[in-house]
C-alpha cells in the first residue's frame, strides 16, 4: 500500500505512516473491494432486466449520496439543496445531447458546469455557518429548480427534457451501448470513476484537512488553513461528483425533469447518507439501494405512500443506528473508526509526563537558567505598536506596546482581565485590533487574517485545550505539519504515501512526551496530555513566534516541570510569548516579563527587576501580599 | 409613488396578511432554535395538518371556532411529542435532532396524503367574516383583514410575554445558558417542553387560519416551510424582532413578486435572502456569534 512513497521514506518509517493512515476512511479490505466491484459487473448475468434497471438507479442516486457525504459526513457543513448539482448535471448532459450524442462529452460538460455552480453557491455558503448555511444551499437549489420550471424554452419547463440514447466513441451509431446491459455497464463505469475520485479525495492529505475541518473550524485557522478556501474546494468537487451523477441519470433514464433537482430529492439523498452511515462513502450507496429498493417494493404494496414507509425507516435509523447500515457492520466487528484497537491501551497516570525534559523528578526549575538571549541587540520579531482593543467603551488592550526579540523568552504577566489574552489574540489575529499596528518580521500583519499570519510563522496554544477531539494524537500533529510542509493540498493521493509527514509527527510527539500516545483521540487524552499535544501542533508549524496562552493550566506539578524542560530544549532561533499565572514557571522560564494591569503595560525588564519594583507589587498583587508571594518563586 | 402605491394596494394588504400567517410559523421555529439549538423541519407539516383540519371540520364556514381549538390541542399534543423525542438525540447535536425532525416531517406529510389524497381543497372563511369591505377606494376582504389583526394582535401577545413576564424573562435567559437558568433552580426541561409546544401549537393554529386563503393541498408543508426558513434566517435565528420583520419583509416580497414578476418571484425570494446573509451574515436581527 505504501510502496509508490517508499522511495522518500526515511528507512523505517514507511510502517508508522501506513499505522496512521489507517483511521482516514473506513476501508473496505481489498479483497471485500474486489468482489464487489466484481459482482457489480458480473450484475448483468445474475438479474433480470427490471432489477439490473433498479441497480443501475441505486448506483446513481449512490453517487449523488456519495458526494454529499463528502460534505456532511468530512467537511462537516451538510447541504440541503444537493439535488441542485444532481439537476444542473443531467439538464446540462440532456442539452449537450441536442448537439451530440456522444455519452463521455456530455458528462464532461455536465461535470463542468456542476463544478462551476457549485463554485458560485459556496463562494457564498461557506462564508456562513449552520442553519445559514443550510438555507442558502437550500435558496439556490430552489433557485435552480424555478428555473428549470419556468425557463420553459430551454428546460422544457414542467414536462422537462428527453435525451436520446447515448453513444460512446465519436464515429459510434449508439450500437456500442446498445442493450440495457451495455447501458448499465457505461452506468457502472461512471459510478466507479466518480466515486474512487471521492474515495481518493477523503484518503488524501486534503480530505485529512476537511476532517480537521469537521472537528474545529478556529484551530485550522491558527494553524494557517484558509478553511473557506478548503470548503469552498470541498463544494465543488462534492459538486462536480452530483453533476456526474445526475448526468449519468438523465442518461439512463433518457429523461430529466424538475422532480430531478428538487427540495424533495435534496431532502431524500441526506436521508439516504444518514440511513448508509455518514462519513464512510460506501454507507452513503448502501443507504441509496434500501431508498430505491423501499420505493419499489412498498410502492407496490402501498401505492404513493411508499414514502411513508421510508419516513419510518429513517426515524428508526436515526434513533437505533447513529452510525447508519455502515455503522452497524462496524459495531459487530467491535471497531469504529478513530478508535483503533490499541485505543485501551494504557492509560498513563496523572503526573506521568512522558519523556521529555532532563529527567523525570528532576526540579528542572533550576537547571533552567533563563535564556539571556532575545536581549537588546537581537533583531525584532514582533512589535506591537499602541494596539489597542476596544469592546464598546470597555478598553481590554489600551495602547499597547511591546518588542518581542529574535530568541527571547518573554511573559507577560498581570491579574485577571489584565487583557493579556486578548493582546495574545491580537497578536495571532484571532480579534483584530481596534486602533495600532501589529508589525511581525518588519512586516506589517495587522490587516491580515489569521491564516495568513499562520503562515508567516506564528503559533499559538490556547488557554483551554483546542484540539481535533475525535482525531487521534498523530493526526492531530499530522494536520499541523503537512500545512507545513505544503502537501496539505494534495487531494488525490494517499495521505499514507506522505511519509515525512508522518516521521515528523512522531518525532513531535515524541519531542512532547507523546510518543507512546501517537494513536490515541485526542479527547481520550488526560489534560495534560492535551497540553502536550498543544505544543506538538504549534511547534509542527516551524513557527519563528510561539505564543502561548497559560500552557500550565490546570497541570500537576511533574506535568508542568516537564513543560518547563520542553521549553528550555526548544530551539534558540525561537522566540516565545507567554502569559502564565504560575510565578515559578515564568521566573523559570522568561528572560523578560512584561506586566499588565487593566489593559496597559506597568513594567517590563528581566525577572529580578520585575521582583522588587514596588509598582508591580502594589498591581498585580496587592502590596501587603506581595513579599510573600515572591517568597516563593 | 401614490399611483403605484394605490395601483398595489392590493397586493401590498395580501403581503401583510401574508407575512401575518408566517410570523405564526417563524416565532415557533425561532424560539425552538434559540432554546434548543433544533431547527424543526416537522413545522410545515404541523401548518398542514393545521389546515387539513379546518378543511374536515369547517362545513360552509360554520365550524371554525371547534377547528382552531381542535387543531391548537392536536398542535400543543404533537409539540409535546417532538419536544420529548428529540431529547434522546441532544447529545448527538444539532445535525441529528434536525434529521429526525425531517423524519417526522416525512410521516406527517405523508400521512396526511394517505388521508386527504392528492386533491386541493378550499376552505370558506367563517360567516361572520365573509365578504368584503370599502377600503381606500378598493375592495378588499374581511377574512384577509382579520388575519392582519390577529396577526398584529399574536404579534403584540408574544411581545408582551417574552419582554414584559417573568416566564418570558425566564425564557430569554435560557436562551442565553440553559444551564445556569437550571442551576437557578428553574425546571428548564420543562421549559423546553412548553416552548416546543407552543411553537408546534402557533403553527397548527396558523395552518387553520391560513386554510381559508390558501389551497389546502399536498405540498404545502414544504412551501410553508421554506418560506418560513427563510424568514427566520432574514430575521436572525432566535430573534422575536426579526421573525417579525423577516415575516412582513417575505410576506412582500411574495405577494408583490406574485403579482409583478410572476415567473421570476421565486428569484426575488431567494435573492432577497442571499443579498441581506451577504451583508449581515447572521441575519438581520442575529447575535453575531450565532
Amino acid at each position: 500500500m505504501s510502496t509508490p512513497g517508499a522511495r522518500q521514506a526515511p528507512p523505517g518509517e514507511v510502517e508508522a505512516s501506513a499505522a496512521t493512515a489507517a483511521p482516514f476512511g473506513a476501508r473496505l479490505a481489498w479483497p471485500a473491494r474486489a468482489a464487489t466491484v466484481a459482482l457489480l459487473v458480473a450484475a448483468p448475468f445474475l438479474l433480470g432486466d427490471f432489477r439490473l434497471l433498479l441497480l443501475g438507479d441505486i448506483l446513481v442516486y449512490g453517487l449523488l449520496a456519495a458526494s454529499l457525504d463528502l460534505l456532511v459526513g468530512y467537511t462537516g457543513p451538510p447541504s440541503l439543496g444537493h439535488a441542485a448539482f444532481f439537476g444542473v448535471g443531467g439538464y446540462v448532459a440532456a442539452l449537450v445531447a441536442e448537439t451530440t450524442t456522444n455519452g463521455p462529452a456530455q458528462l464532461a460538460a455536465a461535470v463542468a458546469a456542476a463544478a462551476l455552480v457549485a463554485l458560485g453557491t459556496g463562494w457564498l455558503a461557506v462564508r456562513t455557518r449552520g442553519v445559514y448555511l443550510l438555507m442558502l444551499t437550500l435558496a439556490f437549489a430552489q433557485l435552480l429548480y424555478s428555473l428549470a420550471l419556468t425557463w420553459t424554452p430551454v428546460t422544457g419547463g414542467a414536462n422537462g427534457l428527453p435525451l436520446p440514447p447515448v453513444s460512446l466513441l465519436p464515429g459510434d451509431d449508439g450500437s456500442l451501448l446498445a442493450g440495457d446491459r451495455a447501458l448499465y455497464w457505461y452506468v457502472l463505469a461512471g459510478f466507479l470513476l466518480g466515486y474512487l475520485v471521492l474515495r481518493l479525495v477523503v484518503g488524501s492529505p486534503f480530505g485529512r484537512a476537511l476532517t480537521g475541518i469537521r472537528e474545529n473550524e478556529a484551530r485550522m485557522r491558527s494553524l494557517g488553513y484558509s478553511v473557506v478556501g478548503c470548503k469552498l474546494a470541498a463544494f465543488c468537487i462534492a459538486g462536480a461528483v452530483g453533476g456526474l451523477a445526475g448526468a449519468l441519470f438523465a442518461q439512463h433514464q433518457l429523461f430529466i425533469s424538475p422532480s430531478n433537482i428538487s427540495f424533495e430529492l435534496s431532502a431524500v439523498s441526506l436521508v439516504v447518507v444518514v440511513i448508509g452511515g455518514a462519513r464512510t462513502l460506501y454507507g452513503p450507496v448502501l443507504g441509496a439501494a434500501v431508498f430505491v429498493l423501499v420505493r419499489e417494493e412498498l410502492s407496490s404494496a402501498l401505492a404513493d405512500h411508499w414514502q411513508l414507509g421510508l419516513g419510518a425507516v429513517f426515524i428508526l435509523v436515526v434513533y437505533l443506528l447513529p452510525g447508519g447500515i455502515a455503522g452497524l457492520g462496524r459495531r459487530f466487528e467491535g471497531w469504529r473508526p478513530g478508535t483503533a484497537a490499541n485505543g485501551t491501551g494504557p492509560v498513563s497516570g496523572a503526573g506521568a509526563p512522558g519523556t521529555s525534559g532532563e529527567g523525570e523528578g528532576a526540579p528542572l526549575h533550576a537547571a533552567g537558567a533563563p535564556g539571556t538571549s532575545g536581549e537588546a541587540g537581537e533583531a525584532p520579531v514582533l512589535e506591537l505598536r499602541e494596539v489597542r482593543k476596544h469592546y464598546g467603551s470597555l478598553k481590554a488592550v489600551a495602547r499597547v506596546s511591546l518588542t518581542v526579540r529574535a530568541g527571547a523568552r518573554q511573559a507577560i504577566i498581570g491579574p485577571n482581565g489584565a487583557g493579556k489574552s486578548t493582546l495574545l489574540d491580537l497578536v495571532s489575529g484571532t480579534t483584530r485590533v481596534s486602533g495600532g499596528r501589529v508589525v511581525f518580521h518588519g512586516a506589517d500583519v495587522t490587516g491580515l487574517a489569521e491564516h495568513r499570519r499562520a503562515r508567516l510563522g506564528i503559533a499559538k496554544t490556547f488557554q483551554r485545550s483546542n484540539l481535533f477531539d475525535g482525531l487521534s494524537s498523530a493526526d492531530n500533529v499530522m494536520i499541523a505539519v503537512q500545512r507545513r510542509t505544503g502537501v496539505a493540498r494534495r487531494w488525490l493521493r494517499p495521505a499514507g504515501d506522505f511519509t515525512l509527514v508522518a516521521a515528523r509527527a512522531a518525532e513531535l510527539l515524541e519531542l512532547t512526551g507523546l510518543g507512546g500516545r501517537a494513536e490515541v483521540e485526542a479527547g481520550q487524552l488526560s489534560h495534560g496530555e492535551r497540553r502536550q499535544l498543544e505544543m506538538a501542533i504549534a511547534l509542527a508549524g516551524e513557527p519563528s513566534l510561539l505564543l502561548l496562552d497559560e500552557p500550565t493550566a490546570g497541570m500537576s506539578l511533574a506535568e508542568s516541570d516537564a513543560f518547563v524542560g520542553l521549553v528550555a530544549e526548544l530551539p534558540a532561533t525561537l522566540s516565545v510569548l507567554l502569559i502564565e499565572h504560575d510565578l515559578d514557571v515564568v521566573f523559570a522560564v522568561a528572560g523578560t516579563i512584561t506586566v499588565l494591569a487593566a489593559g496597559s503595560v506597568i513594567a517590563e525588564g528581566p525577572p529580578a527587576e520585575i521582583r522588587a519594583s514596588p509598582e508591580v507589587q502594589q498591581a498585580y498583587l496587592g502590596a501587603h501580599r506581595a513579599a510573600d508571594l515572591f517568597e516563593r518563586a | 409613488m401614490l399611483h403605484w402605491l394605490d395601483a398595489n394596494f392590493v397586493s401590498l394588504l395580501n403581503g401583510v396578511a401574508v407575512g401575518m400567517l408566517l410570523f405564526t410559523m417563524a416565532v415557533g421555529l425561532s424560539l425552538i432554535f434559540g432554546l434548543m439549538d433544533v431547527l424543526n423541519l416537522a413545522h410545515g407539516a404541523v401548518f398542514m395538518l393545521g389546515s387539513y383540519v379546518a378543511f374536515e371540520l369547517v362545513d360552509d364556514g360554520r365550524g371554525f371556532l371547534p377547528a382552531v381549538l381542535v387543531a391548537v390541542v392536536l398542535g400543543a399534543a404533537l409539540g409535546v411529542v417532538m419536544a420529548f423525542a428529540v431529547r434522546p438525540l441532544v447529545s448527538r447535536g444539532p445535525l441529528d435532532q434536525a434529521l429526525l425532525t425531517l423524519g417526522l416531517a416525512f410521516v406527517l406529510s405523508n400521512l396526511a396524503l394517505a388521508v386527504w389524497g392528492t386533491d386541493f381543497h378550499s376552505v370558506r372563511p367563517p360567516p361572520w367574516l365573509d365578504g368584503s369591505v370599502e377600503l381606500v377606494g378598493h375592495t378588499y376582504p374581511v377574512y384577509r383583514l382579520a388575519i392582519i389583526v390577529l396577526g398584529l394582535v399574536l404579534a403584540a401577545a408574544v411581545y408582551l410575554v417574552v419582554e414584559r413576564t417573568r416566564l418570558g424573562a425566564v425564557i430569554r435567559a435560557a436562551v442565553v445558558d440553559r444551564a445556569m437558568v437550571s442551576a437557578l433552580g428553574i425546571n428548564v426541561s420543562l421549559l423546553l417542553v412548553g416552548v416546543f409546544a407552543a411553537g408546534v401549537m402557533l403553527a397548527a393554529f396558523g395552518g387553520v387560519v391560513g386554510a381559508p386563503v390558501l389551497n389546502v393541498r399536498p405540498g404545502l408543508d414544504s412551501e410553508v416551510l421554506i418560506l418560513a426558513l427563510l424568514v427566520v434566517v432574514i430575521g436572525g435565528l432566535g430573534s422575536l424582532r426579526g421573525a417579525f420583520v423577516g415575516a412582513l419583509l417575505i410576506g412582500q416580497v411574495q405577494a408583490l413578486g406574485v403579482a409583478l414578476l410572476p415567473e421570476q418571484s421565486s428569484f426575488l425570494l431567494f435573492g432577497a435572502m442571499a443579498l441581506i446573509l451577504l451583508a449581515r451574515p447572521s441575519g438581520l436581527f442575529g447575535e453575531v456569534s450565532r
